[in-house]
This record gives structure tokens, sequence and C-alpha cells, in this order.
């Protein structure tokens, strides 16, 4: 099996001050496989700003360590180096140029500031680079970030809501932007976004935060997949939802006498059984229809339905 | 470590604005001040040498306003302003998370203390190097009779002093980069750090005066020798000793204990070193939240 490229191992990290403690997170265990789009999300204040912080050594952890290719992150400045990221939100020395806070940032990590004419071409920041940060947009700002997360040409890349202030043509470019890096050139991207439906487009694996815990996590498709429904209009109710709840989950959905909606959680392969087993009990059959969730339906019954800033 | 000095370099002096009230406000504000009180003094009457010397002389003098007690208590105020707007402001604008992960955070606090410390001594040099010629200046223009070209013995003996005031204030400086990274590590906010720079500096400078008051309070005299561990007093005895080979007066009532030049720099070497290990121990144990 390929070496997980970030690795979380027992995780904790409490944050005490005079009067409070907080447990921001709690044992978290978390592998990610290294060429893909992890998603990472959570509520508000679920821990994804704490995990990441502690991803780039910027706090300390209470308990457990992050290894990165292997090794704590700690021990080994270099592993932080091979990381690229923007941590919440991109934040410049607003009285300096674009340019120059690249520059800044490329000798502070002793990386050769040659390189930053090609990436302030790739996030297509060429020509506004002489403007200080503080005239930029915060669209401006987040490219930039992410042209800085790229310095150095880092192997993993962690980007938080990397598509805030872009307008839609500008988030379908950066969706494209993020998958070549991992299709193209083999690096491995975690971002969490508030966006589920550009993390349902753009991830192969998702792991969802909530209270501190991982609550779920697996491929994109798998977990969609798990939690798809089929919506069927039946009569009588009650005898197709007896029959049905011994092989699947049943909810019952709107009613119009003894004929209504059941959501079944089968499936779309498994619709013949579904039908065949209700036909042969006599129970009339109306209508079928699949119902795929989606990732933010998805999320919102992990969380139940809390925010998703953190 | 040279690129992380230049990138503090580019960093510090990137803040135009702010660097210019309070960096540039030695060499132009000073200058300017320094040309037009010429002219005025000139104007009504004084001498070229009644200003105050020869050109060497104020060039000197320029270093007094971040090292000697009484010029120094205002003189260096701006310079401190910037070092703890710059130090607390990575916490402020949240800089920190895009700086730390790039390099070792001992490295990154040691170059922005080396670098504050540079920055001082390069605006107050430029201050110096400017003031000579102003005054030098100010007179030509009005056509008062300048002093005689110095010596060639004095101008040698003028380098020499004048480098030891360099680097009597380079490691004031160094002091005063301390206390604004100090601060700014303790109240993670620019007027926080401000407020405590600006009191710790006070505090040193006028450390004499308050261990001689607590001194009588406590009834306990020799409380006033505690001055022996404070930079000021330290550079102050470095410089004697280097100059005239004694030990530096103080003038100061009850004071007794008296420091060789060995121990004068043994004990300088400690307290920079204690001062940065105590910054660097404090800033690996901090969590950056911001």
């Amino acid at each position: 099996m390929e070496q997980a490229v970030i690795q979380l191992d027992h995780l904790s990290k409490t944050f005490v001050s005079r009067k409070t403690r907080v447990d921001a997170l709690k044992n978290v265990c978390l592998d990610i496989a290294p060429n893909q789009v992890f998603g990472f999300l959570g509520p508000n204040g679920a821990g994804k700003s704490t995990t990441v912080r502690l991803i780039m050594d910027l706090i300390r952890p209470t308990q457990g360590r992050v290894l990165f290719a292997g090794e704590d992150v700690r021990n080994n400045r270099s592993a932080s180096r091979a990381i690229g990221a923007i941590v919440e939100s991109a934040c410049f020395y607003n009285f300096l140029s674009g340019r120059d806070n690249l520059v800044l940032l490329a000798r502070t990590a002793g990386h050769n500031p040659g390189q930053i004419p090609a990436l302030l071409d790739q996030v297509e920041l060429t020509g506004q680079e002489h403007k200080t940060v503080k005239n930029y947009s915060t669209g401006m700002k987040q490219r930039l970030g992410i042209a800085a997360a790229l310095l150095g040409n880092p192997s993993l890349l962690i980007l938080d809501e990397p598509t805030n202030g872009l307008d839609p043509a500008g988030m379908h470019e950066m969706r494209l932007f993020l998958r070549k890096l991992v299709d193209d050139h083999g690096k491995t991207v975690i971002l969490s976004s508030h966006m589920l439906s550009e993390v349902e487009l753009i991830c192969d694996r998702v792991a969802i935060i909530h209270h501190g815990e991982i609550a779920r996590k697996g491929a994109v498709k798998a977990l969609l997949s798990d939690l798809a429904h089929l919506r069927l209009n039946v009569r009588p109710v009650p005898a197709a939802i007896q029959l049905l709840e011994n092989r699947w989950q049943v909810e019952l959905g709107e009613c119009d006498g003894d004929r209504g909606w059941i959501a079944v959680t089968a499936k779309e392969d498994e619709a013949p059984a579904v039908i065949h087993a209700l036909s042969t009990q006599g129970i009339e059959v109306f209508q079928v229809s699949p119902r795929k969730q989606s990732l933010e339906d998805f999320f919102l019954e992990t969380t139940r339905g809390e925010d998703t800033h953190d | 470590m040279i690129n992380l000095i230049r990138a503090e370099w580019k960093k510090l002096l990137g803040n135009r604005m702010l660097a210019s009230f309070t960096v540039w406000l030695y060499p132009t504000g000073l200058g300017a001040f320094v040309l037009v009180m010429s002219i005025i003094h000139l104007l009504g009457g004084e001498t070229y040498q009644e200003l105050g010397g020869n050109w060497n002389e104020p060039m000197l003098a320029s270093w007094n306003l971040i090292t000697q007690f009484p010029d120094a208590s205002l003189g260096r105020l701006p310079l401190l302003a910037f070092m703890a707007v710059m130090s607390a402001g990575e916490y402020e604008w949240g800089t920190w998370k895009n700086i730390l992960p790039r390099n070792r955070r001992w490295a990154i606090l040691v170059a922005k203390i080396l670098t504050m410390a540079l920055v001082m001594v390069f605006a107050i040099g430029l201050t110096s190097i400017i003031s000579g010629p102003v005054r030098y200046a100010a007179a030509n223009l009005i056509g008062v009779q300048t002093a005689p070209s110095l010596p060639s013995s004095d101008l040698s003996m003028f380098w020499s002093a004048y480098a030891l005031e360099a680097g009597i204030a380079f490691f004031q400086s160094l002091f005063l980069a301390f206390f604004a990274v100090f601060a700014a590590l303790l109240t993670r906010t620019i007027i926080g750090s401000l407020l405590l720079s600006f009191g710790l500096s006070f505090l040193e400078m006028l450390s004499p005066l308050i261990l001689m008051l607590f001194g009588r309070i406590l009834k306990m005299p020799g409380l006033v020798n505690g001055y022996i561990f404070f930079p000021s007093y330290l550079l102050g005895n470095l410089r004697s000793w280097i100059l005239n080979g004694v030990y530096l007066n103080t003038a100061l009532a009850d004071f007794t204990r008296n420091l060789n030049a060995p121990s004068t720099v043994l004990l300088l070497a400690s307290l920079l070193i204690g001062a940065a290990s105590l910054c660097i121990w404090m800033f690996n144990r901090q969590d950056i939240t911001a």
C-alpha cells in the first residue's frame, strides 16, 4: 500500500485559557494518500483549522503527532517546507506589492525567487504584481495565496477555501487548475471549503470533522452511493414499510390516505428487487425514482445542519 | 541567515508610511531641523564654533539619540515604535502563519532582531553623516567662516571614536529590539507592544534612579549597585574602558561596584544570550492561532 502523505496519529489539541478549556481535536486518526484531492469538511469550530495549523506546525499538539511522508513534522523542518498552504485566509503584508510578498516568502524559505514570474503567470496575476496588496481584490489575494503556497514546488498543498472571492468562471478555472496539479504533476491537495458542490466536483475523498472528531471519511462516490435513496409511491404504505424494513432502511414521506411516498436507502441497481418484493405481496407501485444524495445532504446529515465555516 | 535578513530588511523598509515617520524621520527631519536651527543661530551672530564645535562633534553626538541619557529618553521612541509595530504586526496582520512554516522559528526571530537593530544603526548613521555637512552647508550658505580642517591625527582619533559609538549604538539597538520583540511576544497586539516596549526602555534608562529610590525606601543603599546588570551601564562602562582606560564614573550616590572590561564584556554577552534565549523559548512555545 502506498505510504500516506499525511498521517494524523492520535492527534489531540486542547486550548486552555484562564477560564476555559476547549478540546478542539480529540484523538483524531487520519491517513491521506498521495496524488488526490482530499476534502476536509466541518461546521464552525469543528477543528478544521486547528488540524491544518497542526499540520503546518503553527500550533503544538496536546497529544499525538502529525507525520509527513512518515516523519514527524515537528522534528523535520524540511517536511513543513515541502507543504504549501493557505491557512484560513491568505494574509500578506498589505504595504508590499504582490511580487515583493512572494520574494520575501521565497527568501524566508531559502527558495529561488526566480520562479516567481512563472507562478504569477500561473495564477494570472502577471501585470498586477507591482500593485500593493492593499489594492488587490479578494480574488486576487486568493490567487496570490495560491502562488505563495506553490513556492518551492511543494508536493502537498493545503488550501482553505481556495475559491473564496472568485467568480463562477474563476472557480471553474481553479477547479481545473487544482485537478491539473494532481493529475499532471502528481501533487496532493487537501482543501477545505464551505462550497460543498465544489468539493463534490473536485475531491476524490473527503473527511467530515465534527466536534473535534472525524465523523465520516471515505471516497466521495462511495459515500454518496452508500446513502443513495429510492423514492417509491406505493399503496398501502404501512404494508410496504413493514415488508421493506426487514432489508432496508425505510422512511415515510408524504401520504394521501393509504397511498404515499416512502424513501428506501437502496442503491439504484437494487430497484428491481425492491419492486419485485412489493409486487409479489400485492402492494401497488405507482412511481419509482432514484434520489442520489448530494454531498451537501450527506454533510448536513452527518453534522445535523450546522454551518460549515470554521 | 543572510536570506532571512534580506527578507526582513525588505519587509521593514517596505512599510514606507511607517518607516517615513519613524526611521527616515531621523536623517530627514533632524537634518532639516539642524539646517534651520544652524541658519537661525548663525544669522543671530553666533560663530560656527559656537554652534557646537567642528563637523566631527555633531557626527559623534548623533549616536547619543539612542545611547545616552537624556537624548535617548525621547530619541529612541520613534525607532522603538517602528520595531514594536513590525514585531506585533505579524500577529495582528496574520502573517506569521505564512512565514513560520518556511523556516525555523529561532532563525526567523534572530533575523528579525538583527535586522531591526541594523535598521536603527543605519538610520542614526545616516543622521550622523548628514548632521556634520548640514551645519557646514548652513555656514557656507550664509557666508560665515567655518572651522579649519581637522589635522590628520585628530581625524584618525575621530574615526576610532566614531566606530566605537556606532558599535555601542548597535548593541544598544539589539537590546531595544529585544524589548520590542519581547513586548510583541507577550502582548500579541500592536498597542500592547508599543506601551510595553516604551515602558521597558524607560525602566532600563531610569534604572539607576529607580534602584536608588528603592534602596532608600527599603533602607538598602547598596541596591543601586544592581545598575551594573543593565545594558546602559555595561555599554557606558565598555565605552569608558575603550576610550579612557578607566571604569565609568556614574556619579551615583552609594554606587560602589565597578566592573573591569572583561567582566563587562562577559556580562554584556550573558545579557544578550539570555534575552535571545528567553525570546526564542517564548516563541517556540507559542501557538499561532491568528
